[in-house]
């Protein structure tokens, strides 16, 4: 408790002498040569056909040189890439970059570039080590013209917010502006100092990652191995209602939210329940709307106390409201992978993974997946639908994953089951099937000459059979017809 | 030539045996269930059969109010009161008290199923005009299909190139002189294509009703896979020669429950043998093997020859009707079931509910649509469950400052698990304590309301929003 206040003072501190100096002695900082622009080439997977890519696509975005000769970017725009090319000082020149770190959790990534000659003309910018919650910003960047663009914007507010496809809430910066085409890593400014590096952009917001943020990502990315960051990992109530607050036995001059479902790989599933009422986090208490009140920021989103000065490992203790009782409760701040998820929400960079037996596809339920059916939230197969908003979030010793039979390739050994698609598989061969390595294990071992698949009731069909020799036969002929090539 | 001349008399007439039906018809309002939207005309056809009765279609008739018929030749309409409805076949039987209606009828009588490509004639009152119209056609193909009324229902359908358009619904198709189906239905956007209801369903309904009261078809609750895969057919061990289907999986609760298995090879269903693509002989033509089930009566036994683990043997299932299928038919007839306590409505989840949400299979929240649709098979020991969820909040101080979430399943109330609407209305009349406390399934929310203040505010809530009744459990 003690040494907290203490660091937030200090803190404090540093947040005055830094405005103090901006108003007396803008630091001239020139940031054409901070600032590259990005050019990525990449190809995404085809998750319908997962042994196929969709075509390459190339996109233009931004980064940030940062100390060490590193270069500094959003993650999105570097995920499934197959070249990376920066330039600088609006030249012409690209020279190629290599992704030296990527984090879609952080929102950020960091490129390395081989060829020294690049560096020549180029120097870091200072990182601000308290973002602005008010005030004019500059948002920076190279042009394709080869001239160097200074748009203005005003800062809206400082809040936890996830950047991309993360899921985790880290310190950002909202920023209105009606720079076009931003939110692709352009580079927030002001006084000569880097406040936010863009992720996105609605209307005229723009989203960024704020300076404190980037500053604790550059210092993560210098640990090895890289721990990431980590995440609360649990569903929670606002605690507003009078007589909700009463009926629990909550004091007025408490806060406190409500625990509703605890994942059990993240940060919550060290320590807390389902129903436990959430009253402070590492000393901080947190209100019965879900925030706390931050010495520079003011209010945020207590997901934020996951990240704000805390790295995966590190020990925080919970005081909680549990069963009538208060008492603390130590947890361990544990990184939260999209891996991880029994339904992943986003993949890069690795090709899915898949099996076929038979002519049956067999893959893991994902977004990814489901996002090949178009308008899949509301006219995706309902199933698998429920099974992402319901259980998505919710891996179990049982059911660390939803294994799919995805649709069938036509051919003699699966003759009379052509139409069948997206059913849930629970068992095969009588063995309950958990992953992807259970289906491959399953088809090692037929019974009496036959695969037996069974599916989730409720769905088309239960019950598949195929005649295991049929199956072996089956696999070079599948492979060459349908061009999946050797799955795994 | 006196057979001959019979004959005529009797095929030369049957419009006056068709009959017009106007209906005023006032339905309720399943987003506020307390109130009945403004009423509603509609127009369809009829006919008479032995008695004098009318016979038509369910959906005709349906949230009827005041019904009107007029006959052929007739100037000023009668007065008719459903006699019997069955919306899961979409007929219905009316009576007319008027005795000036039954002097000079000339009912029609039934047939038989017509068969493939012989010619038929509908007749009725389609929409464009005033006088009865008929229109010849022949048969295209007979099919065991869905039947639109309830959204849920399947039966034998013919369907036909005779024209059938908005206003032919209820009237007959005519062979020979005889009535072989009941017009109604088609597929907007086709031309060239109606739907009747084929004369052995009629029967079924007709027989039904017999005894006063409406028992409805059975559910088998059968679920079967065709023997399309040769390697499925060797596993299951059917010998050469033999065809059948394979019981997929059995519905708890329906017919089959208890007496078919999954994995059976059902090999023949009343002495019909079965085809690998789950087809029996009718006549001459070939329907789905559920035809044969479908025409029980609820009570009715239905054999099945079967092979299971390699032996053949016979087994024999008592026809019953689920009460719960009703969750999942479009209502008529029925008012809503709701509860309103402390601003909070409360209803039960039917496909009525659903409807509310519009474009529900996109719209509605998941877990409802998990509930509604695949519940019974996941977890079939709770498939009689009814789902509690709150389906709206009227603002008031005492329920504001909730943060309820709108289309939630209650899970318990003050401590008690709700599985049906009346355990809600007894656990919060039982409850002493200071507050009610309201759990929430799945999200596991949870809200509270003081129960002073609530019942303090019933009355207030009751007349600010204009609910003359709090419950209709």
């Amino acid at each position: 408790m003690a040494f907290r206040a203490i660091a937030t003072c200090s803190l404090l501190l540093c947040a005055l002498t830094a405005s103090a100096a901006t108003v007396a002695n803008p630091p001239q900082a020139n940031m054409r040569r901070a600032v590259v622009s990005v050019r990525v080439t990449g190809q995404d997977f085809h998750w319908k056909t997962p042994w196929t890519k969709h075509p390459p696509w190339t996109r233009a975005s931004n980064g940030l040189v940062v100390q060490g000769k590193r270069i500094l970017t959003a993650a999105d725009s570097v995920g499934n890439q197959t070249l990376v090319e920066v330039q600088k000082l609006g030249e012409q020149q690209r020279y190629q970059a290599r992704v030296v770190l990527v984090d879609y959790e952080a929102g950020l990534g960091l490129l390395e570039v081989d060829d020294a000659s690049f560096w020549d003309g180029l120097a870091p910018a200072p990182l601000a080590e308290v973002a602005p919650k008010e005030g004019e910003v500059t948002i920076q960047r190279w042009l394709d013209s080869g001239q160097f663009e200074v748009a203005t914007g005003t800062v809206r507010q400082v809040r936890s917010d996830s950047h991309g496809v993360s899921r985790t809430d880290v310190l950002s910066l909202d920023v209105s502006s009606n720079i076009q085409q931003g939110g692709l890593a352009e580079v927030v400014v002001v006084g000569g100092q880097v406040v936010g590096l863009t992720t996105d952009k609605m209307g005229d917001q723009l989203a960024a990652v704020a300076s404190p943020f980037l500053r604790q990502f550059l210092a993560a990315a210098q640990e090895k191995p890289y721990r990431g960051f980590g995440r609360a990992g649990m569903t929670w109530q606002r605690l507003l209602n009078p007589a909700l607050r009463d009926s629990l036995g909550l004091r007025s001059d408490e806060g406190g939210i409500l625990v509703t479902r605890v994942l059990p790989h993240g940060t919550a599933g060290t320590g807390l329940e389902n129903g436990d009422v959430l009253l402070e986090l590492g000393g901080v208490r947190i209100d019965g709307a879900g925030q706390f009140e931050h010495a520079q920021y003011g209010k945020l989103a207590f997901a934020m106390l996951f990240t704000d000065g805390r790295r995966p490992g590190d020990k925080l203790v919970a005081k909680v409201l549990r069963q009538g009782q208060r008492k603390e409760v130590p947890l361990t701040v544990k990184r939260m992978q999209p891996q991880d998820d029994r339904i992943f929400g986003y993949s890069y960079d690795e090709q899915p993974q898949y099996a076929i037996h038979g002519g049956l596809v067999f893959q893991d339920l994902s977004v990814p997946y489901l996002s090949t059916h178009g308008d899949w939230r509301r006219r995706g197969p309902l199933r698998l639908v429920i099974a992402q908003e319901l259980e998505g979030s919710f891996p179990t010793e049982e059911h660390p994953r939803v294994v799919l039979m995805t649709h069938v390739l036509p051919d003699q050994a699966n003759l009379g089951y052509q139409d069948y698609r997206d059913l849930i598989v629970t068992q095969i061969n009588g063995m309950p099937v958990r992953t992807l390595d259970d289906v491959n294990a399953a088809f090692a071992k037929p019974r009496n000459g036959f695969h037996v698949v069974e599916f989730q009731p409720g769905q088309t069909v239960r019950r598949v059979v195929l005649d295991a020799a049929e199956v072996e036969a089956s696999r070079a002929r599948v492979a060459e017809q349908y061009g999946t090539g050797a799955p795994r | 030539m006196i057979t001959a001349l019979l004959l005529l008399a009797a095929t030369a007439l049957p419009e006056d045996a068709v009959v017009r039906v106007q209906v005023y018809r006032a339905r309720p309002d399943w987003s506020l269930p307390w109130r009945v939207h403004p009423v509603e005309s509609g127009l369809g056809s009829g006919f008479i059969i032995d008695g004098g009765l009318i016979v038509t279609n369910a959906h005709v008739v349906r949230d009827a109010r005041q019904i009107l018929i007029k006959r052929h030749h007739f100037a000023d309409p009668f007065v008719a009161k459903v006699e019997a409805i069955g919306h899961d076949c979409d007929l219905a039987v009316l009576k007319v008290e008027d005795p000036e209606f039954h002097k000079g009828l000339k009912p029609l009588k039934l047939g038989a199923l017509p068969k493939a490509r012989s010619k038929v004639t509908t007749y009725g009152f389609p929409l464009g005009g005033e006088e009865v119209s008929s229109t010849g056609g022949i048969v295209s193909r007979v099919e065991f299909k869905p039947y639109a009324h309830t959204g849920w229902d399947a039966h034998l359908v013919v369907q036909t190139d005779a024209a059938i358009n908005p206003g032919n619904s209820g009237g007959p198709v005519v062979q020979d002189g005889k009535v072989v189906g009941v017009a109604f239905q088609g597929i907007p956007g086709y031309d060239n294509v109606g739907f009747f209801i084929p004369a052995p369903v009629v029967q079924h309904f007709l027989d039904d009703i017999k005894d006063g009261t409406y028992h409805g078809f059975p559910d088998d609750g059968l679920r079967t896979q065709e023997l399309t895969s040769p390697a499925l057919k060797r596993e299951r061990g059917v010998p050469a020669g033999k065809q059948g289907v394979v019981v997929d999986d059995v519905l708890r609760g329906g017919s089959a429950d208890g007496v078919l298995m999954r994995g059976d090879v059902i090999l023949a269903v009343e002495g019909q043998p079965v085809a690998d693509d789950g087809s029996i002989a009718l006549g001459e033509a070939r329907v789905p093997m559920s035809h044969a089930l479908d025409l029980k009566q609820v009570g009715q036994p239905a054999r099945f020859h079967i092979l299971r683990d390699g032996k053949e043997m016979d087994v024999t299932m008592v026809s019953r009707r689920l009460a719960r299928g009703e969750r999942h038919r479009n209502q008529f007839d029925v008012a809503p079931r709701y509860l309103v306590y402390g601003g909070l409505v409360f209803m039960t989840l039917d496909v009525e509910l659903l409807k509310t949400y519009g474009d529900w299979r996109a719209n509605a929240p998941r877990e409802l649509l998990w509930h509604q649709i695949y519940r019974e098979w996941e977890t079939p020991e709770a498939a009689d469950r009814e789902v509690v969820v709150l389906a709206r909040v009227l603002r008031h101080p005492v329920n504001s400052q909730m943060s309820a979430p709108v289309g939630g399943v209650i899970r318990r109330v003050n401590g008690r698990e709700i599985t049906s609407l009346k355990d809600l209305a007894e656990a919060l009349a039982q409850n002493q304590g200071k507050h009610h406390v309201f759990e929430f399934e799945t999200s596991n929310q949870v809200e509270a309301m003081d129960r002073a203040k609530a019942d303090a505010a019933h009355a207030t809530i009751m007349k600010t929003y204009g609910i003359p009744r709090d419950r209709n459990l």
